[in-house]
């Protein structure tokens, strides 16, 4: 058998399975049934409610509903929109990644994580903060002295703005993991050679930065597109808003169905191509030298960036606040909401973590290509389905004999926010899970330890500060989901995002605000008590 | 090689058994509970909901709608659990919904001891639902854009209002009640003439009437067709609005007037909780509590007190319209609405 260049050896051949791995896989099976009650039920489900309901799926309906201008029209703005912000953000995120290769490497990790720090606060943050500050009585106009805004936030380019720097760190992760990949020499030899711009383009950067770029496009254009809670507080009525208003108002899967499917389509489509340069991406896992000195311009175009992307954003929804007192009037209020945010969302970070880590094992590569392959393209037709038809489809259940049984307990949202939360965890796991080495099987020979030891001292120790990472983005996605939480939150249990969508209605911006930080508090102090819980388990002895 | 795992492992994996199990646990049902589930707005309808717990010691779980969605949504989520229903009372902002979920069989009959005193025509003459306190369909205009104010909603259609004006998404909410009150009293060719004048003109449809309010208040917008309580959320803030209720003159036909309702669902899980929900609802304080409050709504009693700037049922010229018919009316207007209105 040969290995192409590059291939690491432990990847060329299959060894026999180790006790460590017979464990996971058996751990494994039962998550991965689990797969079909988290996703396939909903959607069979929806499936088989538009079928049997009064209004049939059928070809005839679908070209009854896309022969409307007004849904033609909105379908080609929202792509416009997804794919105007997702160029603009890739572009970005390149310019980012190139700043960080100026920087130390630990220096680099820094700043990645504060960028992603961002994308982690609730889009309601971003756009009440912008609003704060650039809207119709925007704090800058006042303080420039303009009686009258010269633009309008509540408008197409307003939401593309706010969507490109929330969406920003997430096209930055990608290409910065794509590049994390390449091979060091290929740098190393371009630097070496002096190569010119225009062949280090062509033979370096493009190959090193190519697979992110498209990842990234997809993912920030899958989330534009089912942006649900931007385009609504900027007054812009986009698909997710029909889809939801198909369904939230009228309870029609058929046409909620109809009308997403086409998106799903040109979604898995846009996915297929842009899986297509992960075929040309050299294998290798070699870390990539980062300058070790501290580059001054650099790092100060990378301070600019939080400061834009998040900082102003959470400043201006501060300013809205009416005062301390203000502030814990209306988290008093909303006690309960908050409470149960943090409830539904530990709950969720927990079973999507501990099943994504079960199934991630089944789905982790052999090869860096298939790695590649299977991150970006196993979850594609997941998180091309939208959240409010995920929740759809349990709505659909819930109301079953069966489903009933579920109805009022604490599950009911927790199933409905696990579906959705989990395919960007389940990546961000199988990334973690790319590190995976099958000396460890030697290793637990040579140790002669058993598979409980295995887990707690080899792939535990490997793994517990990314899972501790994937629990803390679990858990802020949960408790900012909106969309299908408002079509089946139990009676009693609305959480803090619906509470802050309650409020946007009735002109209340500092109770919007006073919402919004206490949901970022709330991410604040689960991100300590896990930094902390993975300090305590640091103690011990382990192998690695 | 083997030793214990570490104590922390420990506790992590009780937390997490822990966390699962109380995932896993169904809330205790006991008959000191009651849900509900309302479309009246959350700010409104909460303090009232507290001290109906306040008052009688019964938990109140409730489910309030979706701005984008409004009634129609709850309406619907309603009629999808009938089989096994989850509510034991719906409170609609409005009325013609609540006729629909009657025609549906979703409903149970109960008369409260407590709705004597209002009036029948707010009343199912079967038992099905009572009315009280009620909204009005009112222009509200930016007093800084407009000069002349209009004094009906058929002002909207002369070319001095062209694109100047905008509504709620008639589909839904009070917006898509009063086009089928206009189906019915006027009959379908006149209000089809009169929401395709609006069309040719320009009429900006948006999410919903709190939308609507805000583009007036910020001035985004010169007028827009909203309830009386989204206008008086923006008086009170002082913004530089005017509200006017539209058609009063004497030829005219009147506003369209929107009563809550109240209604018991059919195979409720806690009937009797239900049944005194209700009662405390249709009480003459709760009116009181709902004129006084920011939604200044319009108590459907003489009796009941009200602040000045709330005017009293006798005070204002009403479009007399059937509920019952105006629901009925609801799918021939929903369907112009989609096929012609919003295309």
């Amino acid at each position: 058998m040969t290995s192409r260049p590059g291939l690491s050896n432990e990847f060329s051949c299959k060894p026999p399975r180790s006790r460590l791995q017979r464990a996971f896989l058996l751990a494994a099976a039962v998550p991965g049934c689990i797969l079909l009650l988290f996703l396939a039920p909903p959607v069979l489900g929806i499936a088989f409610a538009s079928f049997h309901g009064e209004v049939q799926l059928t070809p005839a309906k679908l070209k009854l509903i896309f022969s409307s201008p007004r849904i033609l029209g909105l379908l080609y703005k929202t792509v416009c929109i997804a794919g105007l912000t997702a160029s603009i953000s890739v572009i970005a995120a390149w310019a980012v990644d190139w700043l960080l290769r100026k920087v130390n490497g630990s220096v680099a990790v820094f700043w990645l994580a504060i960028f992603v720090s961002g994308f982690l606060l609730s889009p309601y943050i971003f756009t009440q903060g912008w609003i704060g500050l650039l809207g119709t009585e925007g704090f800058v106009w006042k303080l420039l002295g303009w009686s009258k805004a010269p633009l309008s936030i509540y408008s197409t380019s307003g939401v593309v703005f706010i969507l490109v720097l929330s969406h920003l760190p997430l096209g930055a992760v990608f290409v910065y993991l794509s590049r994390r990949l390449f091979p060091l020499r290929v740098f190393e030899v371009a630097r070496l050679f002096h190569l010119p711009a225009s062949s280090r383009l062509r033979l370096v950067e493009l190959p090193a930065v190519g697979p992110g770029l498209p990842a990234g496009f997809l993912w920030v254009f899958v989330f534009s597109f089912w942006a649900y809670d931007i385009p609504s507080m900027l007054r812009q009525n986009l698909f997710s808003l029909e889809v939801l208003a198909a369904f939230g108002s009228f309870y029609d899967y058929g046409r909620a169905l109809l009308l997403a499917f086409p998106p799903i389509i040109l979604i898995v489509l846009l996915g297929l191509a842009a899986a297509l340069p992960f075929r040309r991406t050299p294998a290798g896992f070699n870390r990539l030298a980062q300058n070790s000195g501290q580059a001054f311009w650099p790092n100060l175009f990378l301070v600019v960036i939080p400061i834009v992307t998040w900082v102003i954003p959470l400043a201006g929804v501060f300013a809205q606040l009416n005062g301390i007192s203000g502030f814990w009037e209306t988290v008093s209020t909303a006690r309960r909401d908050i409470a149960n945010s943090v409830i539904y969302g530990i709950i969720t970070a927990l079973i999507v973590v501990v099943w994504c880590s079960c199934f991630g094992f089944f789905l982790r590569g052999a090869t860096p290509e298939q790695k590649f392959r299977r991150y970006f393209i196993l979850p594609l037709p997941w998180i091309a389905l939208p959240g409010v038809i995920i929740g759809m489809g349990y709505v659909y259940l819930f109301n079953t004999r069966y489903g009933s049984l579920l109805t009022s307990t604490n599950l009911q949202l927790v199933l409905v926010e696990v579906s959705i939360v989990a395919p960007i965890v389940m990546l961000m796991i199988l990334v973690q899970l790319a590190r995976w080495s099958e000396h460890w099987r030697t290793m637990g020979a040579l140790f002669q330890i058993g598979p409980w030891e295995q887990c707690t001292r080899i792939a535990w120790p490997t793994f517990r500060v990314g899972l501790g990472i994937a629990f803390t983005v679990a858990f802020a996605l949960a408790i900012r989901e909106v969309p299908a939480s408002l079509l089946n939150y139990p009676p009693g249990g609305g959480t803090i995002a619906i509470s802050i969508e309650t409020m946007l209605h009735f002109d209340r911006p500092e109770k919007v605000a006073a919402l919004c930080i206490a949901q970022t508090g709330l991410l604040l102090v689960v991100s300590l008590g896990v930094m902390l819980l993975l300090k305590l388990a640091r103690h011990g002895r382990n192998y690695v | 090689m083997c030793s214990k795992p570490h104590l922390a492992s420990w506790v992590q994996l009780s937390l997490i058994a822990s966390a699962l199990l109380w995932g896993c646990s169904k809330e205790v049902k006991s008959g000191n509970e009651v849900v509900i589930y309302t479309s009246a707005d959350e700010p409104y309808s909460q303090p009232v909901l507290s001290l109906f717990k306040q008052k009688t010691g019964i938990e109140v779980r409730a489910v309030y709608d979706a701005e984008a969605s409004k009634t129609v949504g709850l309406v619907n989520r309603l009629i999808a659990e009938k089989a096994r229903p989850k509510a034991d009372v719906f409170w609609n902002s409005e009325v013609c919904r609540t006729v629909v979920l009657k025609q549906q069989g979703v409903l149970q009959k109960y008369m409260s001891p407590a709705a004597a005193d209002i009036p029948s025509s707010f009343k199912d003459p079967e038992g099905y639902w009572t009315g009280f306190a009620a909204r009005a369909r009112v222009l509200l205009c930016n007093s800084n854009l407009v000069k002349e104010f209009p004094a009906s909603i058929h002002e909207l259609s002369e070319p001095k209002w062209k694109g100047r004006f905008a509504v709620a998404n008639p589909l839904f909410g009070t917006a898509g009640t009063q086009i089928a009150a206009w189906f019915n009293v006027w009959g379908g060719e006149r209000t089809r003439t009169l929401l395709g004048q609006w069309k040719v003109n320009g009429v900006m449809v948006v999410n919903g009437n709190a939308q609507a309010r805000d583009l007036v208040a910020s001035g985004e917008i010169p007028a827009c067709l909203t309830d009386t309580d989204d206008a008086f959320e923006v008086i009170s803030k002082g913004r530089p609005v005017r509200m006017i209720y539209p058609d009063q003159g004497d030829q005219d036909e009147g506003l369209f007037l929107i009563p809550n309702t109240v209604c018991l669902m059919a195979g409720a899980p806690h009937p009797e909780a239900g049944k005194k929900l209700i009662d405390f609802l249709l009480s003459s304080e709760v009116e009181e509590m709902l004129a006084n409050g920011p939604s200044a709504q319009i108590p459907l009693r003489a009796s009941v007190k009200r602040p000045t700037h709330v005017k009293g049922l006798g005070e204002l010229k009403i479009l007399k319209a059937d509920y019952e018919k105006v629901a009925a009316a609801l799918p021939e207007s929903a369907a112009y609405i989609e096929d012609s209105f919003l295309k």
